[in-house]
């Protein structure tokens, strides 16, 4: 399982580390870089709930699985396939919000036990929110959607309708 | 609606030569076809408008779209019109089924019926200025608003939610949740044909059980406002909106349910577009043929969270009614809060309109562009048919909204539609930083609006000054002639997510 990492943002838009936040009129969206495909993906989820719930509150669930809270914690299986990585991505927040928004799970950790660019099996640690995001976001969409190995790293971005 | 301005480019991605328009006159700026357009673009706009949207992704965007298979007449842009996911946002296509026509999840959006609704009443304004306060509380004690906020009194059975599928409006209608007259006076009568809420998935249905009746988040809006100007005194006579009344503006959707259908599908179309060797400049634009078993489901899912939209909009009326009648202690009837209309602004829909010629039976697309029927229009009610079908158009929420008619023209040139708001100028960013350290809440009351807020971080992305004009763009369209000027109604109470 991962470790939340203590983190400096490197810049006014890095909202969680190597997760950008695209500014611009139109957008809500997240850029994303990392070493690994996993990282990634690990990276564009706490990106995601960053975005919901914005700068000081940002990934507190996150933050919140290294204190000594003991609030009730569950695990989900995700087991997912798509035909490209892109669509994995998308796909694999997909289910990451829709666990928010069904039952207020926010997760605490990730734990892959395999991803490729088709298929993804991953035990989600969460807990349940009792605190309402600043923002909504209806969905993750597929526009300018992009996952790619660039030299040693991977680069990502994804758009969400708000 | 309101979506936003989009930059000129955005990061990571090659410049592109800027496109080509040619100015057919003051307001219609034509896109020829180019590359594997299908058809031709055409964007209304003015001068100042037109040097915005030419330097935005938008109007790849109508391109784009103007590419897909069985697109007829245009694609075509609002003066509204600014950067979405896939299909822009302001833009309104039209498919033949029979020269391979699509239905794109993508051209309806994610909050799919997304729509406004608005209230007239016979209250004078200077007789609610006085229990305002007291008036938004109540409203925001009783309509739920806000990120996922759900209706603690009223959690739908599975049964109850089916049934909202198939009915709409007149589902909440027979639950006590207001009278026939509203029926009437909503598009399709607040029911869309040919909904199948077995393809609405268990998730979708999961997110929507608590969220009938809530206005969710964003630039979704209660308003109270009041007529503060006239433009066709015999329309608006027609509409119920004499000048210094009070009116209500409601803006929502289909909330989780409408969401996870658009998300659930956009899936299954990126799997058809695939399987029927459509080629997508955008993914976002994954579609499928119209006689397709895709589309045919998810014109059902489509319809049914459009359904849910509807009884969903009735029911916060409802609410604010029941609102109203507490703090000025009389019925609602008593207080003349009948309906004006209610009308959708992301739907796809069939229809029958003339192109080259012959009429034919359509699904047109509105993404962010609202349907305007023109008189004479057999939708219409009886009550509305020498004036044409209303028209609502919101604002930002500081300075005030408006009321068309539907016209001739724009059932001619755009199928029967015309603009749906403003639109963004800044991100949200620059907005919550232009506020910092400002009081907005006393901003507002200085303005004469009382504001409630589930979230103070909502008011912050929507102040006045992050939205364009939104009198600029109606201009456009009146000007035009696909939509015309009634009246404008300047907000005193606004209850936002």
């Amino acid at each position: 399982m991962e470790r939340v990492e203590p983190w400096e943002p490197s810049s006014e838009d890095e909202i969680r580390p190597g997760v950008r936040e695209l500014d611009h009129t139109a957008d809500l969206g997240i850029e994303i870089e990392g070493p690994t495909r996993e990282a990634i993906f690990r990276r564009a989820a706490h990106g995601m709930f960053a975005l919901m719930w914005e700068e000081g509150e940002a990934g507190l669930a996150l933050a919140e699985s290294e204190s000594s809270d003991a609030r009730a914690r569950e695990e989900h299986h995700i087991a997912l396939r798509a035909r490209t990585v892109d669509t994995l991505l998308a796909r694999w927040l997909q289910e990451l919000l829709y666990l928010y928004d069904a039952q207020r799970l926010v997760p605490t950790r990730f734990e892959f036990e395999s991803l490729s660019d088709t298929h993804l099996v991953a035990r989600v640690e969460v807990h349940r929110s009792e605190e309402a995001p600043a923002r909504e976001l209806k969905g993750v969409t597929y526009h300018d959607l992009e996952v790619q190995p660039v030299g040693d790293e991977w680069r990502a971005r994804v758009i969400f309708d708000v | 609606m309101n979506k936003a301005k989009a930059p000129t480019e955005r990061p990571g991605r090659a410049a592109q030569p800027p496109v080509e328009f040619r100015q057919l006159d003051e307001y219609r700026w034509l896109i020829p076809r180019q590359g594997s357009m299908r058809v031709e673009g055409l964007v209304y706009a003015d001068r100042t408008l037109i040097s915005d949207i030419r330097g935005d992704q938008a109007v790849r965007q109508v391109i784009n779209v103007a590419c897909l298979p069985g697109i007829v007449g245009r694609s075509i842009g609002m003066p509204d019109i600014h950067w979405g996911y896939g299909f822009a946002i302001g833009g309104v296509a039209a498919f033949d089924p029979v020269e391979g026509g699509v239905i794109s999840p993508g051209g309806v959006g994610y909050d799919i019926n997304c729509g406004v609704r608005l209230l007239r009443s016979d209250i004078h304004v200077d007789d609610v200025t006085p229990h305002l306060p007291s008036l938004m509380n109540q409203i925001q004690r009783d309509v739920p608003a806000g990120v996922g906020a759900g209706y603690a009194r009223f959690k739908l059975s599975e049964d109850s939610v089916r049934a909202v599928l198939s009915e709409g409006a007149s589902w909440a209608v027979n639950e006590g949740f207001g009278d026939d007259s509203d029926l009437e006076r909503i598009e399709s009568g607040g029911v869309l044909e040919g909904a199948d809420p077995h393809q609405v998935s268990a998730r979708a249905v999961t997110r929507g059980r608590p969220q009938l009746g809530t206005v969710g988040s964003g630039n979704h809006f209660i308003e109270v406002g009041y007529v503060d100007e006239v433009y066709d005194r015999t329309a608006a006579t027609r509409l119920g909106l004499d000048v210094g009344t009070v009116t209500v503006f409601i803006h929502s959707g289909s909330r989780g349910l409408g969401h996870q259908v658009c998300t659930d599908f956009l899936d299954v179309m990126l799997d058809a577009s695939h399987a029927y060797g459509i080629d997508l400049p955008d993914k976002q634009l994954a579609c499928a043929p119209l006689d397709s078993p895709e589309a045919e489901r998810y014109l059902g899912a489509m319809a049914a969270a459009a359904n849910f939209a509807f009884a969903n909009r009735q029911l916060m009326a409802h609410r604010v009614r029941m609102a109203f009648e507490r703090v000025l202690g009389s019925s609602w009837a008593d207080l003349g809060m009948g309906l004006v209309y209610d009308v959708a602004h992301n739907n796809a829909k069939w229809e029958m309109h003339e192109v080259d010629g012959r009429q034919r039976r359509l699904c047109v697309h509105r993404k962010g562009a609202t349907r305007a029927y023109p008189p004479g229009h057999p939708e219409l009610p009886a009550v509305y048919q020498d004036v044409g079908q209303p028209v609502l158009i919101p604002g930002d929420m500081g300075r005030y909204s408006f009321v068309l008619v539907g016209t001739k023209a724009a059932y001619r040139e755009t199928f029967g539609s015309t603009c749906h708001g403003a639109g963004r100028r800044m991100s949200r960013r620059q907005a919550k930083k232009s506020v910092r350290g400002r009081d907005l809440r006393r901003e507002f009351r200085d303005r004469g609006i009382e504001v409630r807020a589930a979230s103070f971080a909502t008011i912050a992305e929507e102040v006045p000054e992050a939205y364009k004009d939104v009198a600029d763009v109606v201009n456009v369209v009146d000007r035009a002639g696909i939509g015309a000027k009634v009246v404008r109604l300047r907000p005193i109470g606004v209850l936002k997510g």
